[in-house]
């Protein structure tokens, strides 16, 4: 079975956008290959036959009608911005130059 | 050197549900900042989406039209990535399963048809709205920028056309029909000013021997039709150019700059693309029988192509009369209401695609905006059929009912403008005009015939344009006639 290497770890964590040290990094190669070596034993179960899921419930078509509901107050939905900015959440300088 | 251009559409579409995806929130555009939000559209940890069945309806029934296959089992997935309108770190979309595959869309250019596939038809969420303070407005130039979560969590449609598209005018025709479909199935009121129809694309231009180059450009913030058609001529000349010189392309995103009218490669710091979709866990799968379709089905109008034909052939129209009235629905409806009431249905026509068209593009609006309504035009054509008003008369009377919405009748009598069809006063005012004008009468009488407009003119303007051409004609020939022996 395929392993996960130190560089996997880095991409997974370029993309989470984690700053890892060298020690993390290595430690996270060896948790997630134990976890990875426990999920390649469930697959040497016989599944043939079992059609794929990808819930554990066997709900199907959960809906609601198209209908407003009141939303919550502008000051509520603001509470949790560091920065506000004419009444919008102010965010940090975008760009890289 | 010898190009092959293959372009890609991909369009996103604001549904018109009054609430939100997966939350009870207003849709309206327009409101105060962060007023339409709630835990759910703002991505609170521990919320949880419900799905608005309406946007699924609405997606089957864009996906219908444009003869795509349903998906009997579809769900939605997460794509995870960061950027700062998308609180939650992922976006709820569509990946493998989406609700509807591989329709297409025939488009029509110089009377060549083309067929263009749709390779999918996916929904989604939109995301937040940022807004970058600085002189343009503009991310490269921002001093500073805001969220605005009231977009976040709209239902948002995704059209994917396979790479078919050859030109821009094929481009163009895609998206116009598009739209214009979109518009007829009332799923979308697809303003591209708010920004609910806006078009991204992929370009590829290579050498016609290079066949294995799969490098493409994306082109980014094509949000009206005349972008659309600056920003691809732009692109195709920019990559012909590198290509002649013999030098290479690369995969990149560029951003349409609207005031250069020209490319540029998007200045954002690159995120790497690896979404790693998974099957939203917070959304069970849905099933999508026959039945469902069946009924979604019954809810398409008659498309635009179809119904052009019908109406050629219905009504005897010729091609560019069909053309300007099937431009929108509304105004389909409204010759459509004014032929069941009245038998002349070219007479209409002439009426919709000459006065009524000039004043709507000089009003810059809608024919379901303007204040005339069919049964206002149908009157008019009545009066003028019965004699009660000249054609002449007609225009000005179009003019006030477009400005007033009243009817031609109420018009008429209020201005006088009924047409003078008396014969002894209409005589009357011939013998005034003969007599004052014994030179003209000398040079008709000996042979110069085209002096009798002279006397049309002139009895005209003495009624005020009222009296009945016809009639005056008459007369006025016999008189003179008369005064020849
Ligand atoms: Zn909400």
């Amino acid at each position: 079975m395929e392993k996960i290497s130190i560089e996997d770890v880095k991409h997974v964590a370029k993309l989470a956008e984690l700053d890892l040290t060298e020690e993390e990094i290595n430690k996270f190669v060896d948790q997630l290959n134990i976890v990875l070596e426990h999920a390649g034993k469930i697959s040497e179960i016989d599944t043939s036959g079992v059609e794929p899921t990808s819930h554990a419930i066997d709900f199907k078509n959960v809906f609601r009608d198209d209908i407003v509901k009141k939303s919550v107050n502008k000051e509520d939905a603001l509470s949790n911005s560091q920065k506000i900015v004419q009444d919008l959440f102010e965010l940090p300088l975008m760009i890289e130059e | 050197m010898d190009f092959e251009i293959k372009i890609g559409l991909e369009t996103h579409v604001e549904l018109l549900t009054d609430s939100k995806m997966f939350c009870g929130c207003s849709t309206k555009f327009g409101s105060p900042p962060n007023t339409q939000t709630c835990p759910i559209c703002l991505g609170h940890p521990g919320t949880l989406p419900v799905i608005n069945k309406k946007a699924i309806n609405y997606t089957i029934k864009v996906a219908l039209a444009l003869n795509c296959k349903i998906a009997n089992f579809t769900q939605f997935h997460r794509k995870n990535y960061f950027y700062p309108d998308l609180p939650k770190g992922y976006q709820i979309s569509q990946y493998d399963l989406p609700v509807g595959l591989n329709g297409y869309l025939d488009i029509e250019l110089d009377g060549n048809k083309k067929r263009i596939r749709i390779s999918r038809v996916h929904i989604e969420e939109d995301t937040a709205k940022l807004i970058h303070f600085g002189k343009t407005g503009r991310i490269s130039e921002a001093v500073g920028s805001g969220l605005d979560f009231n977009r976040s969590g709209i239902p948002l449609l995704e059209i994917v056309s396979a790479p078919d598209i050859e030109n821009v005018e094929q481009a163009k025709a895609y998206v116009v029909l598009l739209k214009r479909i979109l518009e007829y199935l009332e799923i979308s009121d697809c303003n591209m000013e708010e920004g609910k129809f806006r078009i991204d694309t992929n370009i590829s231009v290579r050498k016609k021997e290079d066949i294995y180059s799969k490098v493409r450009t994306e082109l980014k913030n094509l949000n009206s039709f005349r972008f659309l058609e600056k920003g691809l001529s732009y692109e195709i000349k920019r990559q012909k150019e590198i290509l002649s010189k013999g030098q290479k392309l690369y995969m990149e995103t560029r951003h349409f700059d609207s005031e250069t009218m020209t490319t540029k490669p998007m200045r954002v710091k690159e995120v790497a693309e690896d979404y790693r979709y998974f099957p939203e866990p917070d959304l069970v799968p849905m099933i999508i029988d026959k039945k469902w379709v069946e009924e979604i089905k019954k809810t398409i109008p008659e498309l635009p192509y179809r119904r052009a034909k019908r109406i050629k052939e219905q009504y005897n129209l010729p091609n560019n009369d069909v053309q300007i009235i099937t431009s929108t629905k509304e105004m389909a409806d409204f010759f459509e209401f004014c032929a069941k009431t009245y038998p002349y249905p070219k007479k209409i026509s002439n009426w919709i695609t000459g006065d009524m068209l000039y004043y709507l593009n000089q009003e810059q609006i809608q024919i379901e905006e303007c204040k005339i309504k069919p049964q206002n035009l149908v009157e008019m054509l009545r009066m003028i059929d019965k004699g009660l008003i000249s054609g002449k008369i007609a225009k000005s009377v179009f003019k006030d009912m477009f400005k007033t919405g009243e009817m031609p009748e109420t018009i008429v009598r209020r201005k006088g403008l009924e047409q003078i069809s008396d014969v002894e006063k209409i005589s009357n005012i011939i013998d005034e005009v003969i007599n004052g004008n014994p030179d003209v009468v000398k040079q008709y009488l000996s042979g110069k015939e085209q002096v009798l407009a002279f006397f049309i003119g002139q009895v005209m303007k003495k009624t005020k344009g009222k009296a009945n051409p016809r009639i005056v004609n008459d007369i006025l020939k016999k008189k003179l006639k008369r005064m020849s022996f």
